[in-house]
Protein backbone atom coordinates (compact mmCIF):
# COMPACT_ATOMS: atom_id res chain seq x y z
CA UNK A 1 0.00 0.00 0.00
CA UNK A 2 2.81 2.40 0.86
CA UNK A 3 4.50 1.73 -2.43
CA UNK A 4 1.14 2.02 -4.46
CA UNK A 5 1.08 5.64 -2.50
CA UNK A 6 5.30 6.25 -3.39
CA UNK A 7 4.32 5.72 -7.04
CA UNK A 8 1.28 7.81 -7.17
CA UNK A 9 2.73 10.82 -5.70
CA UNK A 10 6.15 10.03 -8.13
CA UNK A 11 3.58 10.30 -10.87
CA UNK A 12 2.50 13.18 -9.78
CA UNK A 13 3.54 15.16 -13.17
CA UNK A 14 1.43 17.70 -15.02
CA UNK A 15 -1.50 15.64 -16.15
CA UNK A 16 -2.11 14.02 -13.14
CA UNK A 17 -2.48 17.37 -11.52
CA UNK A 18 -4.60 18.45 -14.06
CA UNK A 19 -7.07 15.64 -13.17
CA UNK A 20 -6.39 15.71 -9.62
CA UNK A 21 -7.46 19.49 -9.50
CA UNK A 22 -10.65 19.10 -11.51
CA UNK A 23 -11.46 17.14 -9.01
CA UNK A 24 -10.44 18.66 -6.20
CA UNK A 25 -12.58 21.92 -7.76
CA UNK A 26 -15.41 20.28 -8.62
CA UNK A 27 -15.86 18.69 -4.93
CA UNK A 28 -14.74 22.80 -3.31
CA UNK A 29 -17.49 24.44 -5.46
CA UNK A 30 -20.22 21.95 -5.29
CA UNK A 31 -23.60 23.58 -6.06
CA UNK A 32 -26.20 22.26 -7.86
CA UNK A 33 -26.64 19.46 -5.74
CA UNK A 34 -27.84 22.35 -3.20
CA UNK A 35 -29.91 23.57 -5.11
CA UNK A 36 -31.11 20.35 -6.38
CA UNK A 37 -32.04 18.62 -3.29
CA UNK A 38 -32.73 21.88 -1.45
CA UNK A 39 -30.22 20.74 1.35
CA UNK A 40 -29.56 24.40 2.77
CA UNK A 41 -30.97 23.51 5.76
CA UNK A 42 -28.96 21.16 6.54
CA UNK A 43 -25.52 21.64 4.43
CA UNK A 44 -24.36 24.38 2.30
CA UNK A 45 -21.24 25.37 0.61
CA UNK A 46 -19.77 28.56 -0.33
CA UNK A 47 -20.71 28.64 -3.77
CA UNK A 48 -24.26 28.65 -2.34
CA UNK A 49 -23.95 30.76 0.05
CA UNK A 50 -22.29 33.06 -2.79
CA UNK A 51 -25.39 32.79 -5.10
CA UNK A 52 -27.78 33.10 -1.83
CA UNK A 53 -26.67 36.71 -1.11
CA UNK A 54 -26.65 37.35 -4.69
CA UNK A 55 -29.97 36.50 -4.97
CA UNK A 56 -32.79 39.64 -4.28
CA UNK A 57 -34.60 39.50 -1.34
CA UNK A 58 -38.10 40.45 -0.38
CA UNK A 59 -37.78 43.63 -1.03
CA UNK A 60 -35.47 43.33 -4.08
CA UNK A 61 -32.31 43.91 -3.00
CA UNK A 62 -29.19 42.16 -3.97
CA UNK A 63 -26.36 42.21 -1.04
CA UNK A 64 -23.53 42.20 -3.34
CA UNK A 65 -21.01 43.53 -0.73
CA UNK A 66 -21.46 40.23 1.00
CA UNK A 67 -21.52 38.30 -1.91
CA UNK A 68 -17.85 39.83 -3.02
CA UNK A 69 -16.89 38.90 0.53
CA UNK A 70 -17.81 35.10 0.58
CA UNK A 71 -16.51 34.95 -3.45
CA UNK A 72 -13.17 36.42 -1.56
CA UNK A 73 -13.04 33.66 0.66
CA UNK A 74 -14.12 30.69 -1.76
CA UNK A 75 -11.02 32.22 -3.81
CA UNK A 76 -8.69 32.30 -0.86
CA UNK A 77 -9.57 28.89 -0.23
CA UNK A 78 -8.94 27.89 -4.33
CA UNK A 79 -5.42 29.31 -3.78
CA UNK A 80 -4.57 27.85 -1.02
CA UNK A 81 -5.67 24.17 -2.65
CA UNK A 82 -3.99 24.89 -5.72
CA UNK A 83 -0.72 25.13 -4.44
CA UNK A 84 0.94 21.66 -4.46
CA UNK A 85 -0.40 21.50 -7.96
CA UNK A 86 1.01 24.62 -9.44
CA UNK A 87 4.09 23.47 -7.89
CA UNK A 88 3.82 20.36 -9.67
CA UNK A 89 3.35 21.81 -13.12
CA UNK A 90 5.84 24.46 -12.59
CA UNK A 91 8.34 21.36 -11.88
CA UNK A 92 7.24 19.61 -14.74
CA UNK A 93 7.59 22.55 -17.52
CA UNK A 94 11.14 23.55 -15.25
CA UNK A 95 12.25 19.20 -16.56
CA UNK A 96 10.78 19.82 -20.11
CA UNK A 97 12.67 23.09 -20.33
CA UNK A 98 16.42 21.62 -19.35
CA UNK B 1 -6.22 -23.26 -30.96
CA UNK B 2 -4.26 -23.36 -27.83
CA UNK B 3 -3.06 -19.69 -27.88
CA UNK B 4 -6.61 -18.39 -28.02
CA UNK B 5 -7.41 -20.70 -25.32
CA UNK B 6 -4.51 -19.25 -23.16
CA UNK B 7 -5.45 -15.58 -23.28
CA UNK B 8 -9.20 -16.16 -23.23
CA UNK B 9 -9.95 -14.56 -19.59
CA UNK B 10 -11.11 -17.38 -17.11
CA UNK B 11 -15.10 -18.25 -17.08
CA UNK B 12 -14.91 -16.81 -13.49
CA UNK B 13 -13.45 -13.52 -14.51
CA UNK B 14 -15.69 -13.15 -17.66
CA UNK B 15 -18.65 -14.22 -15.76
CA UNK B 16 -18.08 -11.42 -12.89
CA UNK B 17 -16.94 -8.42 -15.47
CA UNK B 18 -20.05 -8.95 -17.39
CA UNK B 19 -22.45 -9.34 -14.00
CA UNK B 20 -20.70 -5.56 -13.31
CA UNK B 21 -20.85 -4.39 -16.34
CA UNK B 22 -25.24 -4.99 -16.28
CA UNK B 23 -25.13 -4.17 -12.78
CA UNK B 24 -23.59 -0.85 -13.25
CA UNK B 25 -25.56 0.19 -16.60
CA UNK B 26 -29.09 -0.85 -14.44
CA UNK B 27 -28.18 1.47 -11.80
CA UNK B 28 -26.87 4.29 -14.21
CA UNK B 29 -29.75 4.21 -16.32
CA UNK B 30 -32.84 3.56 -13.97
CA UNK B 31 -33.32 7.02 -12.28
CA UNK B 32 -33.40 7.86 -16.36
CA UNK B 33 -35.83 5.23 -16.91
CA UNK B 34 -37.80 5.85 -14.38
CA UNK B 35 -38.41 9.54 -15.18
CA UNK B 36 -39.33 8.80 -18.61
CA UNK B 37 -42.27 6.22 -17.37
CA UNK B 38 -43.35 8.60 -14.59
CA UNK B 39 -43.72 11.45 -17.01
CA UNK B 40 -45.81 9.11 -19.57
CA UNK B 41 -48.46 8.40 -17.00
CA UNK B 42 -51.23 10.52 -15.16
CA UNK B 43 -49.94 11.32 -11.54
CA UNK B 44 -52.54 8.72 -9.76
CA UNK B 45 -50.15 6.39 -11.72
CA UNK B 46 -46.91 8.22 -11.30
CA UNK B 47 -47.14 8.99 -7.40
CA UNK B 48 -48.53 5.03 -6.62
CA UNK B 49 -46.78 2.96 -4.26
CA UNK B 50 -47.15 -0.30 -6.43
CA UNK B 51 -44.11 -0.25 -8.50
CA UNK B 52 -45.54 -2.21 -11.61
CA UNK B 53 -48.99 0.59 -11.27
CA UNK B 54 -46.43 2.93 -12.13
CA UNK B 55 -44.87 0.99 -15.35
CA UNK B 56 -48.32 -0.14 -16.73
CA UNK B 57 -50.49 2.62 -15.53
CA UNK B 58 -53.80 0.81 -15.22
CA UNK B 59 -55.84 4.17 -14.52
CA UNK B 60 -54.45 5.90 -17.37
CA UNK B 61 -55.37 3.00 -19.65
CA UNK B 62 -58.73 3.73 -18.54
CA UNK B 63 -59.15 6.99 -20.31
CA UNK B 64 -58.70 5.65 -23.18
CA UNK B 65 -54.43 6.40 -23.09
CA UNK B 66 -52.40 3.86 -23.98
CA UNK B 67 -49.93 1.94 -26.05
CA UNK B 68 -50.49 -1.46 -28.15
CA UNK B 69 -47.76 -3.83 -28.62
CA UNK B 70 -47.93 -2.74 -32.50
CA UNK B 71 -47.55 0.16 -31.20
CA UNK B 72 -44.32 -0.22 -29.08
CA UNK B 73 -43.00 -2.76 -31.52
CA UNK B 74 -42.94 -0.28 -34.57
CA UNK B 75 -41.95 2.92 -32.23
CA UNK B 76 -38.86 1.06 -30.76
CA UNK B 77 -38.20 -0.62 -34.52
CA UNK B 78 -37.73 3.17 -35.98
CA UNK B 79 -36.10 4.54 -33.08
CA UNK B 80 -33.37 1.60 -33.22
CA UNK B 81 -33.50 1.80 -37.90
CA UNK B 82 -32.77 6.28 -37.00
CA UNK B 83 -29.52 5.05 -34.59
CA UNK B 84 -28.44 2.79 -36.89
CA UNK B 85 -29.04 5.53 -40.11
CA UNK B 86 -27.10 8.10 -37.78
CA UNK B 87 -24.31 5.96 -37.47
CA UNK B 88 -22.98 5.17 -40.99
CA UNK B 89 -25.68 5.68 -43.82
CA UNK B 90 -25.87 9.83 -42.76
CA UNK B 91 -22.03 10.28 -42.41
CA UNK B 92 -20.92 8.25 -46.07
CA UNK B 93 -23.81 10.48 -47.67
CA UNK B 94 -22.30 13.91 -46.00
CA UNK B 95 -19.06 13.05 -46.86
CA UNK B 96 -20.34 12.69 -50.44
CA UNK B 97 -22.41 15.56 -51.52
CA UNK B 98 -20.44 18.55 -49.25
CA UNK B 99 -18.31 20.93 -51.41
CA UNK B 100 -14.65 20.41 -51.11
CA UNK B 101 -13.79 21.96 -47.76
CA UNK B 102 -17.14 22.41 -46.19
CA UNK B 103 -17.78 19.26 -44.61
CA UNK B 104 -18.49 21.04 -41.67
CA UNK B 105 -21.64 22.98 -43.67
CA UNK B 106 -22.64 19.62 -45.17
CA UNK B 107 -22.88 17.83 -41.30
CA UNK B 108 -25.11 21.01 -39.83
CA UNK B 109 -26.88 20.78 -42.94
CA UNK B 110 -27.36 17.17 -43.34
CA UNK B 111 -28.02 16.51 -39.17
CA UNK B 112 -30.81 19.04 -39.02
CA UNK B 113 -32.93 18.07 -42.54
CA UNK B 114 -32.21 14.34 -40.33
CA UNK B 115 -33.56 15.68 -37.27
CA UNK B 116 -36.59 17.61 -38.06
CA UNK B 117 -37.67 14.69 -40.81
CA UNK B 118 -37.28 12.50 -37.88
CA UNK B 119 -39.33 14.26 -35.69
CA UNK B 120 -41.72 14.36 -38.88
CA UNK B 121 -41.96 10.69 -38.92
CA UNK B 122 -42.39 9.58 -35.43
CA UNK B 123 -44.61 12.71 -34.17
CA UNK B 124 -46.74 13.23 -37.06
CA UNK B 125 -46.80 10.56 -40.07
CA UNK B 126 -46.42 7.57 -36.96
CA UNK B 127 -49.16 8.12 -34.57
CA UNK B 128 -51.49 8.61 -37.71
CA UNK B 129 -50.63 5.43 -38.93
CA UNK B 130 -50.78 3.45 -36.02
CA UNK B 131 -54.29 4.81 -34.96
CA UNK B 132 -55.51 2.98 -38.61
CA UNK B 133 -53.40 -0.19 -38.11
CA UNK B 134 -54.33 -0.58 -34.71
CA UNK B 135 -58.45 -0.55 -35.51
CA UNK B 136 -57.77 -3.32 -38.16
CA UNK B 137 -55.31 -5.68 -35.59
CA UNK B 138 -57.86 -6.61 -33.22
CA UNK B 139 -56.52 -8.84 -29.82
CA UNK B 140 -52.73 -6.83 -30.67
CA UNK B 141 -54.25 -3.64 -31.24
CA UNK B 142 -55.43 -3.45 -27.57
CA UNK B 143 -53.47 -0.72 -25.35
CA UNK B 144 -51.57 -2.06 -22.96
CA UNK B 145 -49.28 -0.29 -20.82
CA UNK B 146 -50.70 3.21 -20.06
CA UNK B 147 -49.23 6.43 -22.25
CA UNK B 148 -50.23 9.58 -22.56
CA UNK B 149 -48.35 13.15 -23.94
CA UNK B 150 -50.19 15.15 -22.38
CA UNK B 151 -47.63 16.45 -19.64
CA UNK B 152 -45.37 17.24 -22.94
CA UNK B 153 -48.09 19.38 -24.66
CA UNK B 154 -48.92 21.43 -21.30
CA UNK B 155 -44.87 21.83 -20.35
CA UNK B 156 -44.11 22.52 -24.27
CA UNK B 157 -46.58 25.06 -25.20
CA UNK B 158 -49.37 26.25 -22.27
CA UNK B 159 -45.95 26.91 -19.49
CA UNK B 160 -43.69 28.22 -22.84
CA UNK B 161 -41.13 26.25 -22.36
CA UNK B 162 -40.61 26.40 -26.07
CA UNK B 163 -39.45 29.93 -25.34
CA UNK B 164 -36.65 28.61 -22.24
CA UNK B 165 -35.50 26.16 -25.32
CA UNK B 166 -35.15 29.24 -27.76
CA UNK B 167 -33.00 30.88 -24.91
CA UNK B 168 -30.91 27.89 -24.45
CA UNK B 169 -30.45 27.38 -28.17
CA UNK B 170 -29.20 31.36 -28.42
CA UNK B 171 -26.97 30.90 -25.44
CA UNK B 172 -25.54 27.31 -26.30
CA UNK B 173 -24.69 27.96 -29.95
CA UNK B 174 -23.12 31.68 -29.21
CA UNK B 175 -20.98 29.99 -26.54
CA UNK B 176 -19.80 26.69 -28.75
CA UNK B 177 -19.09 29.19 -31.82
CA UNK B 178 -17.37 31.89 -29.84
CA UNK B 179 -14.95 29.13 -27.57
CA UNK B 180 -14.49 27.20 -30.51
CA UNK B 181 -12.91 30.18 -32.64
CA UNK B 182 -11.01 31.85 -30.35
CA UNK B 183 -10.16 28.60 -28.16
CA UNK B 184 -8.89 26.81 -31.76
CA UNK B 185 -6.19 30.17 -32.34
CA UNK B 186 -5.12 30.44 -28.47
CA UNK B 187 -4.48 26.51 -28.61
CA UNK B 188 -2.51 26.62 -31.73
CA UNK B 189 -0.64 29.43 -30.80
CA UNK B 190 0.28 28.24 -27.00
CA UNK B 191 0.94 24.48 -28.38
CA UNK B 192 3.64 25.75 -30.84
CA UNK B 193 5.05 28.79 -28.47
CA UNK B 194 8.24 27.37 -26.09
CA UNK B 195 8.20 30.71 -24.53
CA UNK B 196 7.97 31.43 -20.80
CA UNK B 197 4.80 34.00 -21.65
CA UNK B 198 3.02 31.09 -23.21
CA UNK B 199 3.44 28.81 -20.06
CA UNK B 200 2.11 31.93 -17.76
CA UNK B 201 -0.83 32.52 -19.58
CA UNK B 202 -1.99 28.67 -19.23
CA UNK B 203 -0.85 28.69 -15.43
CA UNK B 204 -3.23 31.95 -15.46
CA UNK B 205 -5.91 30.00 -17.55
CA UNK B 206 -5.80 27.00 -14.79
CA UNK B 207 -6.36 29.46 -12.28
CA UNK B 208 -9.09 30.99 -14.00
CA UNK B 209 -10.58 27.46 -14.36
CA UNK B 210 -10.64 26.43 -10.75
CA UNK B 211 -12.20 29.45 -10.02
CA UNK B 212 -15.82 28.65 -8.63
CA UNK B 213 -18.94 30.18 -11.38
CA UNK B 214 -20.18 32.22 -8.29
CA UNK B 215 -16.74 34.17 -7.97
CA UNK B 216 -17.65 35.08 -11.86
CA UNK B 217 -21.14 35.79 -11.13
CA UNK B 218 -20.62 37.96 -8.49
CA UNK B 219 -18.06 40.34 -10.41
CA UNK B 220 -20.77 40.74 -13.35
CA UNK B 221 -24.30 40.80 -11.85
CA UNK B 222 -23.70 44.73 -10.76
CA UNK B 223 -21.63 45.41 -14.25
CA UNK B 224 -24.79 43.47 -15.80
CA UNK B 225 -27.80 45.62 -13.89
CA UNK B 226 -26.09 48.75 -14.13
CA UNK B 227 -24.97 48.78 -17.46
CA UNK B 228 -27.44 51.38 -19.07
CA UNK B 229 -25.89 54.07 -17.33
CA UNK B 230 -21.86 52.50 -17.79
CA UNK B 231 -22.33 51.98 -21.14
CA UNK B 232 -24.19 55.97 -21.77
CA UNK B 233 -21.07 57.89 -22.34
CA UNK B 234 -20.25 55.06 -25.20
CA UNK B 235 -23.16 54.10 -26.32
CA UNK B 236 -25.22 57.38 -25.69
CA UNK B 237 -29.06 56.14 -25.30
CA UNK B 238 -29.16 53.05 -26.91
CA UNK B 239 -26.84 51.54 -24.22
CA UNK B 240 -28.71 48.34 -23.35
CA UNK B 241 -29.36 46.75 -20.06
CA UNK B 242 -27.60 43.27 -20.32
CA UNK B 243 -29.28 41.81 -17.34
CA UNK B 244 -32.00 39.55 -18.63
CA UNK B 245 -30.86 39.34 -22.09
CA UNK B 246 -29.91 35.51 -22.77
CA UNK B 247 -27.84 36.67 -25.44
CA UNK B 248 -25.29 38.29 -22.85
CA UNK B 249 -24.82 35.96 -20.48
CA UNK B 250 -23.22 33.97 -23.63
CA UNK B 251 -19.51 36.70 -22.31
CA UNK B 252 -20.14 35.12 -18.70
CA UNK B 253 -20.14 31.45 -19.83
CA UNK B 254 -17.55 31.96 -22.57
CA UNK B 255 -15.81 33.66 -19.54
CA UNK B 256 -15.91 30.57 -17.56
CA UNK B 257 -15.41 28.02 -20.17
CA UNK B 258 -12.25 29.20 -22.15
CA UNK B 259 -9.26 28.11 -20.00
CA UNK B 260 -10.33 24.91 -19.92
CA UNK B 261 -11.25 24.79 -23.65
CA UNK B 262 -7.78 26.15 -24.16
CA UNK B 263 -6.19 23.97 -22.34
CA UNK B 264 -8.47 21.16 -24.28
CA UNK B 265 -7.12 22.16 -28.05
CA UNK B 266 -3.65 22.66 -26.55
CA UNK B 267 -2.94 19.21 -26.31
CA UNK B 268 -4.44 17.97 -29.10
CA UNK B 269 -2.28 20.79 -31.07
CA UNK B 270 0.43 19.11 -29.31
CA UNK B 271 0.05 15.67 -30.64
CA UNK B 272 0.00 17.16 -34.42
CA UNK B 273 3.56 17.38 -35.39
CA UNK B 274 4.86 20.31 -36.03
CA UNK B 275 6.69 19.44 -39.22
CA UNK B 276 3.23 19.28 -40.74
CA UNK B 277 2.86 22.73 -40.60
CA UNK B 278 6.59 23.00 -41.31
CA UNK B 279 6.02 21.43 -44.62
CA UNK B 280 2.87 23.39 -45.38
CA UNK B 281 5.43 26.80 -44.65
CA UNK B 282 7.56 25.32 -47.01
CA UNK B 283 4.92 24.67 -49.92
CA UNK B 284 4.12 28.55 -50.22
CA UNK B 285 0.98 28.67 -47.27
CA UNK B 286 0.99 31.43 -45.22
CA UNK B 287 0.80 31.20 -41.31
CA UNK B 288 -2.70 31.71 -41.13
CA UNK B 289 -3.41 29.41 -44.65
CA UNK B 290 -1.36 26.29 -42.79
CA UNK B 291 -3.63 26.18 -39.49
CA UNK B 292 -7.09 26.57 -42.06
CA UNK B 293 -5.98 24.31 -44.69
CA UNK B 294 -3.21 22.04 -43.35
CA UNK B 295 -3.85 21.51 -39.46
CA UNK B 296 -7.92 22.37 -38.80
CA UNK B 297 -8.62 19.07 -41.20
CA UNK B 298 -6.90 16.55 -38.83
CA UNK B 299 -8.23 18.58 -35.53
CA UNK B 300 -11.70 17.92 -36.31
CA UNK B 301 -12.36 15.08 -33.34
CA UNK B 302 -10.34 17.59 -31.10
CA UNK B 303 -12.82 20.14 -31.99
CA UNK B 304 -15.84 18.06 -32.20
CA UNK B 305 -14.67 16.88 -28.34
CA UNK B 306 -13.87 20.17 -27.02
CA UNK B 307 -17.03 21.67 -28.49
CA UNK B 308 -19.21 19.06 -26.79
CA UNK B 309 -18.06 19.80 -23.62
CA UNK B 310 -17.93 23.69 -24.40
CA UNK B 311 -22.09 22.89 -25.60
CA UNK B 312 -22.42 20.70 -22.09
CA UNK B 313 -21.33 23.39 -19.55
CA UNK B 314 -23.83 25.68 -21.66
CA UNK B 315 -26.50 23.77 -21.73
CA UNK B 316 -26.30 22.35 -18.17
CA UNK B 317 -25.51 26.08 -16.56
CA UNK B 318 -27.64 26.66 -13.61
CA UNK B 319 -25.70 29.53 -11.12
CA UNK B 320 -25.14 32.28 -14.31
CA UNK B 321 -28.19 31.51 -16.39
CA UNK B 322 -30.34 31.70 -13.31
CA UNK B 323 -28.57 34.84 -11.92
CA UNK B 324 -28.22 37.09 -14.74
CA UNK B 325 -31.96 36.34 -16.42
CA UNK B 326 -35.69 37.28 -15.39
CA UNK B 327 -37.38 34.03 -13.71
CA UNK B 328 -39.60 34.35 -16.91
CA UNK B 329 -37.18 34.22 -19.19
CA UNK B 330 -34.50 31.86 -18.58
CA UNK B 331 -32.85 28.90 -19.91
CA UNK B 332 -34.08 25.34 -19.96
CA UNK B 333 -32.33 24.30 -16.27
CA UNK B 334 -33.39 26.96 -14.60
CA UNK B 335 -36.92 27.09 -15.58
CA UNK B 336 -36.96 23.13 -14.85
CA UNK B 337 -36.05 23.70 -11.54
CA UNK B 338 -38.16 26.62 -10.62
CA UNK B 339 -41.11 24.41 -11.53
CA UNK B 340 -40.38 21.64 -8.40
CA UNK B 341 -39.29 24.61 -6.11
CA UNK B 342 -42.94 25.76 -6.79
CA UNK B 343 -45.99 24.72 -4.21
CA UNK B 344 -47.49 22.23 -6.56
CA UNK B 345 -50.18 19.90 -7.49
CA UNK B 346 -49.09 16.36 -7.99
CA UNK B 347 -49.79 17.26 -11.83
CA UNK B 348 -47.49 19.93 -11.61
CA UNK B 349 -45.13 17.36 -10.22
CA UNK B 350 -45.62 15.18 -13.57
CA UNK B 351 -45.22 18.39 -15.77
CA UNK B 352 -41.43 19.02 -14.15
CA UNK B 353 -40.74 15.65 -14.54
CA UNK B 354 -41.43 15.86 -18.58
CA UNK B 355 -39.40 18.77 -18.36
CA UNK B 356 -36.44 17.63 -17.28
CA UNK B 357 -37.24 14.36 -19.77
CA UNK B 358 -37.36 16.87 -22.63
CA UNK B 359 -34.41 18.43 -21.48
CA UNK B 360 -32.25 14.71 -22.31
CA UNK B 361 -33.43 14.32 -26.08
CA UNK B 362 -31.36 17.10 -27.63
CA UNK B 363 -28.62 15.31 -25.51
CA UNK B 364 -29.44 11.72 -27.02
CA UNK B 365 -29.30 13.16 -30.50
CA UNK B 366 -25.99 14.84 -30.53
CA UNK B 367 -24.22 11.93 -29.12
CA UNK B 368 -25.61 9.31 -32.08
CA UNK B 369 -24.19 11.97 -34.11
CA UNK B 370 -20.80 12.39 -33.09
CA UNK B 371 -20.36 9.23 -31.19
CA UNK B 372 -16.94 7.86 -33.33
CA UNK B 373 -15.67 11.26 -33.69
CA UNK B 374 -16.19 11.41 -29.80
CA UNK B 375 -14.33 7.67 -28.95
CA UNK B 376 -11.42 8.91 -31.35
CA UNK B 377 -11.27 12.69 -29.71
CA UNK B 378 -11.41 11.02 -25.97
CA UNK B 379 -8.65 8.92 -26.63
CA UNK B 380 -6.60 11.06 -28.54
CA UNK B 381 -6.24 14.01 -26.37
CA UNK B 382 -4.53 14.64 -23.02
CA UNK B 383 -6.87 16.20 -20.93
CA UNK B 384 -10.63 15.36 -19.32
CA UNK B 385 -13.23 17.13 -17.59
Amino acid sequence: MAKITLCYFASFNAFNSFVTLIHLMDAYRVFEEVIGFSSQAHVISLQWLTYDFLTSDLMGNRSIGRASASSMLTMIGITLLLIPVLRGVWIDYKDKRL
Amino acid sequence: MKDINLIRQPIGLRFSSYFFLIFWCIVAAFPIFWITVISVKLPIDAFNSNPLNVIFGPVTLTQGKGLSFIDITVGLAIILFTAKLTTGWLGRRVNKYSPNGYLWFGWIIGSMAFGISFIVVFFAIMPSMLSVLNDYAGELGNNIIGFSTQHYSTVWFERDFINNFKNSLLVTTGVVTISLTFGTLAGYGLSRSGSNLAFWILIIALIFRALPHSVLVTGYLPFFINSAEILRPIFGDAAPTLYGMPWATIAVLVAINQPFTIWMLRSFFQSIPSELDEAARVDGCSHFQAFRRVIMPVMWPGVITTGLFSFLLAYNDFLVTSMLLEAQNTTMVPAIVSMFNMETTTTDQVVAVAAAVSIIAPLFFLVMFFQRQIVTGLTAGAVKG
